[in-house]
Formats: C-alpha cells, structure tokens, sequence
C-alpha cells in the first residue's frame, strides 16, 4: 500500500533493501561495506536540514496566491478594504520585506523556538503544532507496533517454509497490498466500516464532550485509534514482511543452522529462537527507515479519519495559503524524517557486526 | 451556509447523507443522546464549529462563522430579531433625528466579565480603536468615518454623521461589538493577544468554557448574570461535522442542527428531513448565487456586451436547475438581487435559454466560425477562446455543462477548476478571463441582503475588488449608488435601487447564473426557535446563529422564554 | 502468476488502444439524463452530469495508459542514465549520485506534490513529471547495483582491455545483463505510475477535466447521494476495481519477473 517507494538510510545502502518491494539476497559479489564514520554522516544531516529549511521557506512562497488574498477574502462586503488596508496587512505579516529580509527573520524565529503565527488563527503556530503531534505520534506508534505484529511473524514463517504453499501464499498478499493504494484501501475502509455498519466512530480522536477520564478516557482513545492504526499497520507491514523474509532466506543456508540440526535441535527452536533472532537485524533498521514513507500514509489516514496530527493540519494550512503553518508543518515534518534516519544511520551501525570493517 | 476556505473539502460528502441514515449507531459520538430536552430544563444545543477561524476575540476572528461566535462573547448596540428590526441590546434606547443624522444611545446598566461597568466611555473608545487599527476586524472593516463621537454622561452616546446612511444603523450599531477600553487600551497588537483570555472579557451572554484547536471543538455557557437574564440556550457545543457533511452528522445524532451545502442539495439530500416529523425546516430562498465575472479590463470580446449577452443566452439555466439540483434554485436574474430581496426588480431585461439568439448576437459581433460547428474567431482572426476559472468548491457537473453549452455556440473555453486562495489571488489582481464562483464569498451577506452591496458589485470605485465587475464604469449606476444610500424614504430608495437593477442587467458586466436556497434542519424537541434573519445579522450574515435566538428561545423581543 | 498479469496488461492496453471503439457513448455528455440506473443502453447507468459510467471506465483507462507509458519512459531514461554513470565511474561521481537520490528517497513525496500541483497548475502533464521524478530513484539504484556487480565480475575490465569502446560494453554486456532486472523494476514503477496517479486524481491534484479513475473515485466518494440506490455499487466499485486490477496486473509480471521471488528461482545457499 505504500504509494511511494522505500526509504534507505542517507548514505550507502545496505544490501538488504533496494528498489520498492525488491530485496537482494545478499551475494558475495556485493562491493565490500564501509563504515561511514558518525562524522560524515552529521555533517550530511546539518546540510539537509539547511537545505530543507530553505525549501521549506520558498516553496510556499512560489505557489500561486497568498495569505493576504485568503484573508482579505473573508471580508465583509461593505468592509472598506482598500490598498491602506491591503499594505498594512502586507507589512504586519512582514510581506513587504524582500525575501531574503523575510528569509533572515524566519531562520531567526527559528533559533528561538518562534514558528510564527498562523494568518487564518492568528494563534501561535508552535503551540497549534504542539497539540497535534502528540495524536501523530501516537497514530504513528499503533500503526508501527501493528506493522510488526503482522509482518515479522508472517515473514518468519514465510521465509522459512520458503517456496512451499505457505510462502507463496503470503508472497501474494503482501506484495498486493503493498501495490493497492492506502487512500482506497482506507476509504473502503471508512465507508463499510464506518459508515454503513457503525463499527467505528466517524473520526476524531476521542469523543468530543464524552469527559471521559481515567481508564475510560483510554478507552475512548483506544475505540478512535484501532481503525486508523490497523490500515496504517497493513501499510508499513508490507514491506517489513519482505525484508523479514528475505532476511530469513538469507539465513537458512548458514552454516549454525546445518550444525544445529545435526545436533538434532527442534525445527520451532531453530526457527524462532536462532534463525528469526539473527534475521531480525536488517528488519529493525527497516523499521526505522519506515519513518518517511510513513509520513505520506499517516497524511492520508489523518484526512480520511480526521485525525487530529500534525499531517491534517499541514493540508488545512495549504487550503489557506498559510505560510506560517505551512511551513511549520512542512519543517516538523521533513526534519524529523531526516532525524530518524540519522539516528538510524548511526545505530545501525553498531547493532550489526557484519556490516562494519 | 457560507463556507471559508475549503475546510476539508478533501472529505466532501464521503459517506452521504444518505449513509448517515443507514448508520447503525454513530457509536458513541453522539454526545448527550437526548432527542428531546427534558421539561423545565434549559436545552444544550449542538451545531457544527468553526476553530479554524481564529480566536473568538473581536479581533482575531475570521470569515461570518467566525463573527456569530464571537457575538456569544459580546454584545453590540442594537441587535435583530426575526422581523430584521434591530432591538436595543446593549443600549437601553435608541432615537435617530429626522435627518437621519445624529443617533444617540443610552446604555444599559451592564457589567464587564471582570466586574467593571460599561460606560459610554467604552463605546467611544471601541469606536476609535476600530478606526485607528485599520486592518482588524476583517469582517466589519473600518466602520465609516463619523462626523462627531461624543458622551454625553455616564451612559449616553451621540453619534454625529456627514450625511444620512442607511446602513449605519446595522453596519456599526448592529455589527460592532463594544469592547472594555481598560483591556484594548493597553493593547497595540490586537491581532497578536490571539488565546489571551483577557481578550475574552466582554458582555455577551455565553462564556467559553473550553476550546480543543486540534480537534475542533469548542464550548459555550450561559452567563447566569446576563443583562437580560439567564439565556434560554444553557450550552452550546461546537464540533466538527462527521465525513464534512453536517446533514449526515444531524441525521446519525451528532447534531442537533445543520445547514445544507451552498451549492444546492437535491430533493433526496432534503426528503429524510423534510419527511420526517422529528425535524423542523427552514430555507432562506436566494441565500447564494452562482455569477459569472467577465474582466472586462481585457477588452476584446470580454468587453463587447454581445458576446458576455450571448454567453448568458447560451446556457440552460433550468435546466441546470431541475437535472443538477432537482428545482431547489431560481434562475438567476441580470439584476443581482434575489427574488426573497425585498428590493428585488422583476421587470430587468432577461436572458432565457435561446442558442439562435446567442448564435445571432456572436455573428453579428463578427465572430466568425472558423468552420460550420467550430469554434469561432475574432475579428482579427485570433480565435474566441478564453480560461474560465471556475471554483473547486463547485460540483464538476457545472463545469462540464457549462464548457459544452459555450462550445455549442463557438465559444471556446480552456476550464481550469483552481481551489479559492488562487481564485481570490486572480480575482482581486484581476489576473482572469472569465470566472465562476459562489457568492457570497466566506463573508456572509448574499443577494438578499442590504442593497448597498450593490456597491461592492457594481461600482466603478467598489470598497474591495474581491466581488466586484471588473473593469465596468457606469457613471449613472455610481450616481444612484451613492444616492441610495443616503436616501431614507424607502419608497424613493426602492425606485433608485429598482433603476439600478434594470441598468446592470442591461449592461451584464456579470452575469448570475442561479440562485441556491441556504437549508436549515433541525431537531424539534431539542430546540426549534431557529430562524433566518431577514437581511441578516451583524455585517449581513444569513445563518440561523442568531444569538438573539439562543438568549430568548424565541423568535422575537429580548424576553427570555421560560423552559 | 505470470500468466495471470500478463493477461490483465493485455487487456488493460488493448481496452486502452481501442476505446473510440469499445466505448458507446462519449466521456462526456452533459445534458444527459443523471443518475440513471443500469439498463442495456446505459451497462453501469449515468453519473451526475448525464454520463454513460461505463464508457467513462473505458475512457479512463486511456488516460491511465498514457500516464504509465509516459511516467516509465521518464523513469527508465533518468533511472538507466544516472544508474549507469554512478555504477561505471565510481568515485565522486556515483558519491554525488547516491546522495541525490538519498535526499529523493528521504523527503515525504504527498507534501512535495501537493506543492507542485498547486504551483503548477493541474494537468496530466504535471502528473507525469511529478510521477517520473519520484519514482526514478529506486530504478537508479537498481541500475547502479547491477552495474557495480558486473563491475565486480571483471567482465568490462577485461571488455575494456581488449579494447572495446564504453557503447560497446553498455551494448554487449551491461544490458543483456541488465535487462531483466530492469524490466522487473519497470514493472513495479508501471504498477506504482497507475497508483500515483489515481492517488493525485483522488486528491483533486490532477487534470480536473481529465477522464481517469482516480478522478472517478473521487467525484463519486465525493457525491453525497453516493449511498442511495446501491449509485456506489455501479459508480464506486467499477472505478476502484479496474484501478486495483491494474495495479494488480502489473505487480503480478513484477513479481513473477523478479527472481528472487520466483520460488522456483529460488536457491539457498
């Protein structure tokens, strides 16, 4: 379902995860790996993110229409908007100044924490951001931990019954999942679901004026969380059942699990507690790659469920040519996937012995 | 209902109002299950939110929703009721001189949410700031400059005009809400104490009692010490309309009240409320209309009334109406105003549905067709073709319709659907060919308003290009512009106002295609004093949220109904 | 499976070539009578506007057809250049490489379309562009890996030191090489074209005048009569079967082309 292709971490890839839905069985053909050193890999970060603070602060800038258009277009009929209006609104939101003034100010609201003021609210943009973020990560953690649950066992026992009717099976699922587009997939969802069988409540986050608290309160969250979080769990499950499976087929012919059966050690035990075990690896780093591509399916959940995250707001934004919020959520965005795969970047490293020199 | 910005049109009608009624339960959040208010308890009222827009401060509100909220924080002058007269509110009296002149008030007894009295004080100071913080509010814009501005005393305030206008009763007495001098005064920045809650003290009849951004709702409860006694309404819950269709949410029991979508709802969108005896209706005919701009600053055959006439004879407006919206529309009339408007022209030039007629008009303005059913040319051989820009938040099925009957004629049209901040971008640089969009803008007003819009529309100097023909002049039209807002003998206003609609639909600079009712259900037993405001409240806003209605519980007077 | 996909593309582009002629009525008809139900003139009864549903299907599928050609000759070309570049000549050059197509990888693709749409403008045109720049990446990768493999083997060096000019070993050996790997990558990128974009014409980012069955999907998840009189079995469910059907088909060849996930190609080691 991912409508995108996969994600890899900035630098060399590892040999486990290529093009969407391909993974390589590792060969010894394989260039040799290189540890990058942690330095490197910073040094890229704080380009990127230089990089896309620019672009976050340009693009709204290129697309046709602003916000003093939007605002002046809520006004009254009678209202006197005439050009001492329209320049006073212009030099309050800064529109006067040239861009690269605009652009000094922005990176200094920046280093002080100041994301600006949204023009449609007029409120402060951080703390708007602030009470959506929560609901995304939440959303993005279900979703993550369901993904799991489904995928890693699936590909365990894929991998390991390879080329058998269990695998061939699963094979087939997942990978049609992973080709049907998650907007149908969830709107199918929302309209038999949601719509006609009233199985889960039409969207939000929790019962708006339920007063919930305590265990209740969880609960509430609990019912709205469920159907968002499954659709976005079948989402990023796809791709971690391939890499998991993969990973096991990578695993089978080793050389421990021949030794192991000649020891007369159960099939459960080598499967799950060796094979899987060592097969996990390149999984956990997927798993955290998964970041940026999940940014694109959560937009799309938070729209069709309403969710309250960051996503929604970004899309409530564009409608309004908010420059302040647009860029807002664009910059949490962007910068928290290049955070993640950084940190991925330099963990990973260290989990996998293999891979370093 | 007017409609900001493109709220969650993304999510426009999934699911329908039609699903709402097969929806088993809208488990659990319908949030009081109560279909009828028990008796002798005050109701708590249900209706859709509007957080987008902003802070309910005065000052940081945006677009019509945005305004009716903040009226629930604080009070006006003068307020209207169902009859569209505006009652003393927040003055005690109310006398115009017989020039029309000189207005005075006297205040009530009324206290501040932190204790402190309103004075006349409060009123000339909300004045001014209003004119000297020109860009806030939007929605009221800067009130017109007076003449004079006195107190007289602790309570009494005298307003002193250049030159009779009509409107000055209901666009500053009934529109600007007064705010506490000892708050504001501190204030430069009005539009940045945004979630201050100093911001919110003012004298209005509710309190928020809580707001969620993110999740789009807010609270509103009665003040027990209300000037006019306790409010009928004890709580007004604000929240999001399930899939973004209020209908549907009113259907499954999310609300308690909805309004049908601007742009028409047909007969089997409407039947499940009208049928059914536990919902009451009411509909504001002509509450919308659907014009066609033509820049005619362009020049060309934009700026030949042949063509923008032919243009207009070339499309089946009833047809339109009775295959898109099942007849829940009138035809547009040339003059602009509404049949429902009480200064409404029925005897303007009109423009039935007759091809020949426009095949007629375009060859004698010598635009040629190139071949016999193609598209035709200019007189310099430049072929007939222009960018219709036509809004996102109009079903396609009009663009489709509207694309092949000016095809049929020869026209040629490049239809771009482009979502509203890029619509109002090239509407007010006047940056388009033609365009078609929904009117009212986000600010509520209509073609049944206050003819003064007129002026906004029609004049060659409007006070904001944002609906205005663009590029017509006509120096007879300014004339009676001005003078009908200065006239107030009514007969002699009706007699301007009447010539002017005929002489616009003579030159149709912009040609209205069809007018849309604005449709209101409810649930009876909840509460069922709902009403349009004939003309409009505040700055003309056509919605049932009428605060006079939530105070009293009835229709009329300012006399609290006892539950 | 291979069987199976190849046989729903076929049909997929033979709809697509011959819908002047399997189509009975025009896309649009907007004066014709709306919200009519199934009957022998009409297979899948008239939308909103009037128009045969049925025909619309046939019609999109032109549209989709276009997008994926257009969209995957974008790809292969940018994806084959750069792959091979990065892969041939190493060093700073495939560096600079993959660090672009890191940063590609790395940003979230549906903000970055809603941008451009809105910028510039909304046309099938866009779409394509937009569709060829995301996805070319992943055919780049899997050019550069395969060029680096081959690399590996000696194959161009030898090639090389027997004289053999760069046109020549693409020619001869990088591309019998590369074929299959790349036609199995097309494959999906094909797939994912059809995904993208009925995913923008959902959004309402792509050609609002544009036949297509992401529009379709759209315009009727976006009527609210969309419940009454099962519209949705015979407007909805035709739209979002065909779109599923395609991108189906495609996945179905990818896979069975891909060899390590035919089980019969499959060797442990």
């Amino acid at each position: 379902m991912t409508p995108t292709q996969v994600p890899a971490p900035a630098g060399e890839a590892p040999d486990t995860a290529d093009a969407a839905g391909t993974t390589e069985v590792r060969n010894e053909a394989a260039p040799p790996r290189r540890r990058r050193p942690p330095w490197v890999s910073l040094g890229a970060y704080v380009v990127t993110v230089l990089a896309l603070i620019t672009l976050n602060f340009a693009l709204p800038r290129l697309m046709p229409g602003n916000p003093i258009d939007a605002l002046l277009a809520q006004g009254a009929d009678g209202a006197v908007q005439n050009d001492q209006t329209r320049a006073a609104l212009t030099e309050y939101y800064r529109l006067d100044q040239s861009i690269p003034e605009q652009y000094v100010h922005y990176l200094g609201g920046l280093t002080r924490g100041d994301l600006g003021r949204s023009t449609t609210t007029n409120g402060s943009v951080g703390e708007e951001l602030g009470g959506r973020v929560g609901w995304s990560l939440l959303l993005m953690v279900a979703g993550m931990l369901i993904s799991v649950a489904i995928a890693l066992p699936a590909g365990i026992h894929s991998g390991w019954h390879r080329s058998k009717r269990a695998d061939r099976n699963l094979l087939g699922l997942f990978l049609t999942l992973q080709n049907l587009p998650i907007y149908l997939v969830a709107a199918a969802a929302f309209t038999l679901l949601v719509s006609k069988l009233g199985l889960f409540p039409p969207g939000d986050a929790t019962t708006l004026f339920g007063g919930y608290t305590g265990f209740a309160y969880v609960l509430d969250v609990g019912r709205h969380l469920i159907l968002p979080a499954l659709l976005l769990g079948l989402d990023f499950a796809t791709y971690e059942f391939l890499v998991m499976r993969s990973s096991m087929v990578s695993e089978l012919g080793s050389d421990y699990l021949l030794g192991g059966r000649a020891k007369g050690l159960r099939q459960r035990r080598l499967k799950y507690h060796y094979a899987a075990r060592n097969a996990l690896l390149p999984v956990v780093t997927v798993i955290g790659l998964q970041f940026s591509v999940a940014i694109t399916s959560i937009i799309f959940i938070e729209r069709i469920f309403a969710y309250p995250g960051v996503g929604e707001y970004m899309f409530l934004a564009i409608g309004q040519r908010d420059y302040p919020a647009m860029q807002g959520a664009f910059l949490l965005l962007t910068i928290s996937v290049v955070t993640v795969n950084l940190f991925v970047d330099l963990v990973y490293r260290r989990l996998d012995p293999r891979t370093s020199m | 209902m007017t409609t900001p910005i493109a709220r969650r049109t993304f999510l426009k009608g999934m699911g329908g109002a039609a699903g709402a009624v097969l929806l088993s339960s809208c488990a659990g959040d319908t949030g009081g299950d109560s279909d009828r208010t028990p008796p002798g308890e005050r109701p708590t009222v249900r209706v859709v939110s509007w957080t987008l827009l902003g802070f309910p401060s005065p000052f940081t509100y945006t677009a019509a929703p945005g305004y009716w909220r903040m009226s629930l924080l604080f009070d006006t002058l003068l307020w209207p009721d169902s009859t569209g007269k505006q009652l003393p509110w927040l003055a005690s009296s109310y006398t115009a001189s017989d020039d029309g002149l000189v207005h005075t008030l006297d205040l009530r007894d009324v206290t501040w949410d932190d204790g402190r009295t309103v004075t006349a004080r409060d009123v000339a100071f909300t004045y001014e700031y209003y004119t000297s913080k020109t860009f806030t509010p939007l929605l009221i814009g800067v009130p017109p400059k007076v003449a004079s501005l006195r107190t007289t005393g602790e309570k009494t305030v005298e307003f002193r005009l250049e030159r009779p206008d009509t409107t000055f009763v209901s666009k500053v007495l009934g529109t600007m809400p007064i705010v506490p001098e000892h708050v504001w005064s501190t204030i430069n920045d009005p539009m940045s104490a945004a979630s201050d809650p100093g911001a919110l003290i003012g004298t209005g009849p509710y309190k928020l009692a809580s707001r969620d951004e993110a999740q789009d709702n807010e609270a509103y409860e009665a003040k027990d010490g209300y000037f006019l006694g306790t409010p009928y309404v004890k709580r007004i819950e604000m929240r999001p309309p399930a899939n973004d269709d209020p209908l549907a949410t009113l259907a499954a029991g999310g609300l308690d009240a909805a309004a049908g979508p601007p742009s028409g709802a047909r007969n089997e969108i409407l039947a499940p409320f009208r049928d059914d005896p536990k919902y009451g209706t009411i509909t504001a005919d002509g509450a919308f209309s659907f014009p066609m701009y033509f820049n005619l600053k362009r020049g060309g055959a934009l700026a030949d009334l042949r063509f923008r006439r032919a243009c207009l004879h070339a499309i089946d407006r009833e047809d339109i109406l009775r295959r898109l919206l099942t007849g829940n529309g009138q035809v547009g009339s040339a003059g602009w105003l509404a049949p429902a408007n009480p200064f409404y022209e029925p005897k303007v030039r009109e423009y039935p549905f007759d091809r020949t007629e426009a095949e007629r008009l375009l060859d004698e303005g010598g635009y040629r067709r190139s071949s016999p059913g193609g598209s035709r040319t200019n007189s310099d051989g430049s072929p007939l073709r222009y960018v219709l820009f036509i809004s996102d938040s109009i079903p396609i099925a009009l663009a489709e319709i509207l694309n092949a009957s000016l095809k049929a004629v020869g026209v040629d049209v490049d239809l771009q659907r482009i979502d509203l901040p890029r619509l109002f971008g090239v509407k007010l640089s006047a940056n388009y060919d033609m365009l078609v969009t929904l009117y009212p803008g986000p600010a509520g007003g209509g073609p049944t308003g206050d003819p003064e819009l007129l002026r906004s529309v029609f004049h060659s100097k409007p006070p904001t290009p944002l609906s205005s023909a663009t590029g017509y002049s006509n120096p007879e039209v300014d004339r009676l512009i001005d003078a009908q807002v200065a006239t107030l003998d009514l007969e002699e206003r009706k007699r301007q106002v009447s010539q002017i609609q005929k002489l616009v639909a003579e030159d149709l600079p912009v040609a209205t295609l069809y007018y849309t009712n604005a449709f209101y259900a409810f649930r009876k037993k909840v509460f069922d004093a709902w009403y349009f405001t004939p003309g409009g409240f505040g700055p003309g806003i056509v919605e049932p949220y009428n605060k006079q209605v939530y105070v009293t519980g009835q229709k009329t007077g300012t006399q609290i109904r006892q539950p | 499976m291979l069987a199976a996909g190849t046989a729903i593309i076929v049909a997929f582009c033979f709809v697509a070539l011959f819908a002047p002629w399997l189509a009975p009525h025009p896309a649009i008809e907007p004066f014709g009578e709306n919200y009519l139900g199934s009957s022998p003139e009409h297979l899948l009864g008239t939308n909103d506007n009037g128009s045969d549903i049925f025909s619309r299907l046939i019609w999109g599928s032109r549209t989709t057809f276009t997008v994926v050609v257009c969209a995957t000759t974008i790809v292969l070309a940018i994806g084959l250049a750069v792959g091979l570049t990065a892969g041939l000549r190493g060093g700073f050059v495939d560096t600079a490489a993959m660090r672009v197509v890191d940063v590609f990888l790395g940003l979230p693709i549906l903000p970055l379309l809603i941008f451009v749409a809105t910028l510039a403008g909304r046309s099938l045109t866009v779409s394509i562009l937009m569709i060829g720049l995301f996805t070319w990446p992943q055919t780049a990768r899997v050019v550069r890996s395969q060029t680096l493999t081959l690399r590996q083997r000696g194959f161009i060096s030898s090639a090389r030191g027997f004289g053999a000019g760069p046109w020549y070993v693409i020619r001869r050996h990088l591309v019998p090489s590369l074929g299959p790997v790349i036609a199995a990558n097309l494959v999906f990128v094909a797939g994912l074209s059809v995904a993208i974009e009925a995913g923008l014409a959902f959004l309402g980012l792509g050609d609002p005048m544009a036949v297509s069955w992401g529009a379709e999907i759209s315009r009727a998840v976006g009527n609210p009569q969309i419940l009454i009189d099962q519209l949705w079995l015979r407007w909805l469910v035709p739209a979002g079967l065909a779109l599923t059907l395609a991108v189906v088909g495609f996945t179905l060849v990818g896979v069975a082309l891909e060899p390590q996930f035919n089980p019969r190609t499959n060797r442990a080691r």
